[in-house]
């Protein structure tokens, strides 16, 4: 995952996706029919849709395009504007750089600057085509033509450079970042924004030089308003383009970039009026002992090259003296000698001879005997005049490759049905069940038909059959998987809220958010998470003085943690505040009734702390908005048990409170522990079985009318299962006289069932009891077993 | 940090803010031959800029950091 990618963002990203589909679906759409206003209307909440999801995080050049878009689809879908194949167009090439955006924002985790002026211009181009926008046709010309605009401005304006800055900067445009002329219009009402045009401009990285001009005249000091902002800022820089972009990267549209070729910086050195000061002329504008000097130097590199060589060193030398030609070209700024020179090197490599490099330096010696016929008719082949970084035509950089073209890049997300995913899970549920009728099978085949080659064949295929499927189970979990983070993530902002509401101060510690689990599972997290963490903020922190009384650090501290144990994810929500006090509980809970007066005296603390469970049980002295509104824990403990989860409290006075929530990885396939009693099967779910053992008569003690044990120490209850089910027939014991007995958990309460026999584990598809059995609360549900009997699976909470 | 009026100058310390755009306007129309110091200046907002450039004011003292007087100069210094 790219750092800086969060689950909310992935889903943006996964969204995003859909809806730019979506949108592009729409306008072809809209082609063949444009007068359909069900369609207009779908397609601007589209465009409404995506635009509002890009606002909540940080994307400002997606923001723009999009909020531009939805203007011009608000006009489409009220008439106001006429739908056109133009209009489509760039609403296509918006949404084609929304994705690219999208693939960036996937890869890198953030937009780079350079989509600023991109941005700006996609923006500007559906809103000219946005109704009554103002002298919308003039705007249009307006930015036809600015490419070639701000070419001239910035070399007019050159001249007005001072000298010395010019060559300096004519020194550092050789360098690799160029140097650029940068025309800064901020809009009028920018003083209002907080704005400040000229501290932006003084910052302005490697700034060479800047001016300031007023953009129109200016009135009489009685009619001026001085906070309407009408200056102009011109600058020319020695920083790279990208640098610029991301330095203006909030006022695009109020910046134009132009990179400045070395030859003009010079050539405008001239008096003012030289014609055509764009065109590169410069060897005319060196100095003469500049000239000199390259004369010096392109003597000296022919004189190489008619030296003699050996063959082998021929190519090494023409590249040498190519590379010494192509640095005194450049530092000279003659960008046409430049595309001369390459073309002559480029010839000379192919032919091993120095011949046409000789030929290129004849036609450019020494001025002015240069410019001769042959060199101008190589450099014919490269458009002549163009600068090395063209300020382009900004219709060419709008154009991105459409979605259809794009290589298949980045991971693409499916979205998929979830009852798709449910029919899966089913299947493979199936899947398992029958693959375990193979052991039948193969016993069968054994006793009954006595083959006992075939049935370890069947075997075999089995151990395969078995692995595939239960690689397929985990793959097939695995879609539906979600990583608690999904949870988590809302309470980082919840902590702080509620901790601001009560004054205490809370510092919130996640970990183990990428565990993971089943998305149902996740999703009923969520309310129970948030309850208790509300109860830790409300009843647990306490206030920072009376921390400090108590020698704790004045900020509380919140861990949520999540960790897989198993086929189970634990999830602890542990604080450092005052504890749960068992006194304050029973005291509490014989008010409300929950316990009677004996119960006061005979409950343990950890059994008094478990109060907190029982429901109607809220310790609140005042009813807040944030916890204590009589849903207490008690909502929480169904909430977590409706999925098979279990719920624990620890807690020390003075120390803290930890909540444990144990929930399964995965709903779909229940592991039970199946038993056997007069006759009949039965299946226990596996996460209440603690044990099983066999206990000899002799061991039973019978109290009253109970029977009990001691079981590593504890006594457990027995209770034989026939009689909890209704059925007659008396426990059976084995040979040596021992009671099979199932011990199970109930909340902290163990009981140990008897039953005839332990049978084996089994995974099972556990499906809720229909119809007329539906009133069987003693069971959970039904499972089909491989041999096709149906199995019984016991709910050891109702039994008891 | 702001400007100080006299009779027949105006003198910029430090960083001029964007409040003080009125009351430099106000001056200026009353004193329109009064000159102006910026030598202590180290920053203003454009704002008392504009109000400069349109009172065609005197200057009488350029600032000394070197890099706001190449700015106020382009945008101030009488052609």
């Amino acid at each position: 995952m790219t750092p800086g990618m969060t689950p909310l963002l992935q889903q943006f990203l996964s969204e995003a996706r859909d809806f730019l589909e979506g949108i592009g679906e729409k306008v072809m759409q809209l082609e063949d029919r444009p007068d359909d206003p069900e369609l207009m209307t779908v397609l601007f909440r589209l465009v409404h849709t995506l635009k509002g999801n890009s606002g909540l995080f940080e994307f400002r050049e997606m923001t723009r395009v999009l909020h531009a878009a939805e203007s011009l689809m608000d006009d489409v879908r009220g008439g106001r504007v006429a739908y056109s194949k133009e209009l489509a167009d760039r609403l296509l090439d918006a949404m084609d750089f929304v994705g690219k955006l999208c693939d960036e924002i996937e890869r890198e985790g953030h937009i780079g600057a350079g989509h600023a002026v991109d941005s700006a211009r996609l923006a500007e181009s559906l809103e000219r085509l946005v109704a009554g926008a103002p002298g919308a046709a003039s705007e249009a010309a307006a930015a036809e033509g600015s490419g070639h605009a701000v070419r001239d401005t910035a070399a007019a304006s050159l001249a007005e450079v001072p000298e010395a800055v010019r060559r300096d900067a004519h020194r550092r445009a050789g360098e690799a970042s160029g140097v650029h002329w940068i025309d800064y219009c901020p809009v009028e009402e920018c003083y209002f924004a907080g704005e400040d045009p000229l501290f932006q401009a003084r910052g302005t990285p490697d700034l060479l030089w800047g001016s300031i001009t007023a953009r129109q005249p200016w009135p009489s000091l009685a009619e001026l308003d001085a906070y309407r902002c009408v200056l102009a800022f011109r600058m020319l820089s020695a920083a790279p383009r990208a640098e610029l972009d991301e330095y203006y990267r909030y006022m695009p549209d109020q910046v134009r970039v132009t990179a400045v070729p070395a030859a003009a910086l010079l050539a405008s050195l001239g008096p003012p009026g030289v014609p055509d000061p764009v065109a590169p002329r410069a060897p005319d504008a060196l100095v003469p002992a500049e000239l000199a000097a390259l004369a010096a130097l392109f003597a000296v590199q022919r004189a190489i090259l008619n030296l003699p060589v050996a063959p082998g060193w021929q190519l090494g030398r023409l590249e040498a003296v190519a590379a010494a030609l192509t640095g005194c070209v450049r530092a000279s700024g003659d960008v046409v000698a430049l595309t001369g020179l390459a073309a002559a090197t480029a010839t000379a490599l192919a032919e091993r001879a120095s011949a046409p490099l000789v030929a290129w330096l004849d036609g450019h010696g020494v001025p002015p005997e240069r410019a001769s016929a042959p060199v101008r008719a190589a450099a014919a082949s490269a458009p002549p005049g163009e600068p090395p970084r063209p300020a382009a035509d900004p219709d060419l950089e709008i154009k991105f490759g459409r979605r259809a073209e794009d290589q298949a890049g980045g991971t693409r997300s499916l979205k998929v049905d979830q009852a798709k995913i449910d029919r899966l899970v089913n299947l493979i549920g199936e899947m398992v069940v029958s693959k375990n009728a193979l052991p039948y099978l193969a016993g069968r085949a054994e006793t009954v038909f006595g083959v006992r080659e075939l049935s370890r064949e069947i075997k075999a295929q089995y151990a395969v059959i078995n692995r595939i499927a239960e690689e397929m189970q985990d793959a097939i979990m695995a879609v539906s998987m979600m990583p608690v983070a999904f949870v988590f993530q809302r309470f980082p902002r919840l902590v702080r809220d509620i901790s601001r509401k009560l004054g205490k101060e809370v510092t919130l510690v996640l970990q183990g958010e990428d565990t993971e689990a089943d998305k149902t599972i996740i999703e009923c997290l969520g309310d129970p998470l948030v309850h208790i963490v509300r109860n830790s903020l409300g009843h647990g922190i306490e206030q920072p003085e009376a921390r400090r009384a108590a020698g704790k650090p004045a900020a509380g501290t919140i861990t949520i943690r999540a960790s897989q144990a198993a086929d189970r994810v634990v999830i602890e929500i542990r604080d450092d505040g005052r504890g749960i006090d068992p006194m304050i509980i029973k005291r509490k809970a014989y008010e409300r009734g929950l316990i009677d007066e004996s119960d006061l005296e005979r409950l343990t603390d950890q059994e008094a702390v478990n109060l907190i469970f029982a429901s109607g049980f809220s310790t609140a002295e005042v009813v807040s908005d944030l916890s204590g509104r009589g849903v207490g824990m008690d909502v929480v403990r169904a909430a977590v048990e409706k999925v098979h989860g279990s719920l624990a409290v620890d807690s020390e006075v003075g120390k803290g409170t930890c909540v444990r929530l144990s929930l399964p990885l995965s709903m779909a396939v229940t592991r039970v522990m199946i038993v056997e009693s007069d006759g009949q099967r039965f299946g226990m779910p596996m996460d209440c079985v603690v044990e099983t053992v066999r206990v000899p008569r002799c061991a039973i003690h019978t109290v009253k009318h109970s029977q009990a044990a001691v079981l590593r120490g504890r006594t457990v209850p027995l209770k034989p299962i026939n009689s909890l089910l209704g059925l007659g027939a008396a426990p059976r014991a084995n040979a040596d006289g021992e009671l099979a007995v199932l011990v199970v958990r109930q909340g902290d309460d163990w009981v140990g069932l008897i039953v005839d026999e332990l049978r084996d584990a089994a995974d099972v598809i556990l499906k809720p009891i229909t119809g007329v059995l539906a009133g069987l609360s003693a069971y959970s549900g039904s499972a089909l077993m491989g041999d096709g009997s149906v199995l019984m699976v016991l709910n050891a909470k109702e039994l008891m | 940090m702001t400007i100080e009026y006299d009779d027949d100058q105006a003198v910029f310390r430090g960083v001029i803010g964007v409040d003080e755009a009125e009351p430099l306007l106000a001056w200026l129309q009353g004193h329109a031959a009064g000159r102006i110091d910026l030598s202590a200046c180290r920053h203003l907002h454009p704002a008392n800029l504009q109000v400069l450039m349109a009172a065609r004011a005197t200057i009488h003292a350029w600032p000394t950091d070197s890099g706001l007087a190449m700015w106020l100069e382009s945008a101030l210094r009488q052609p």
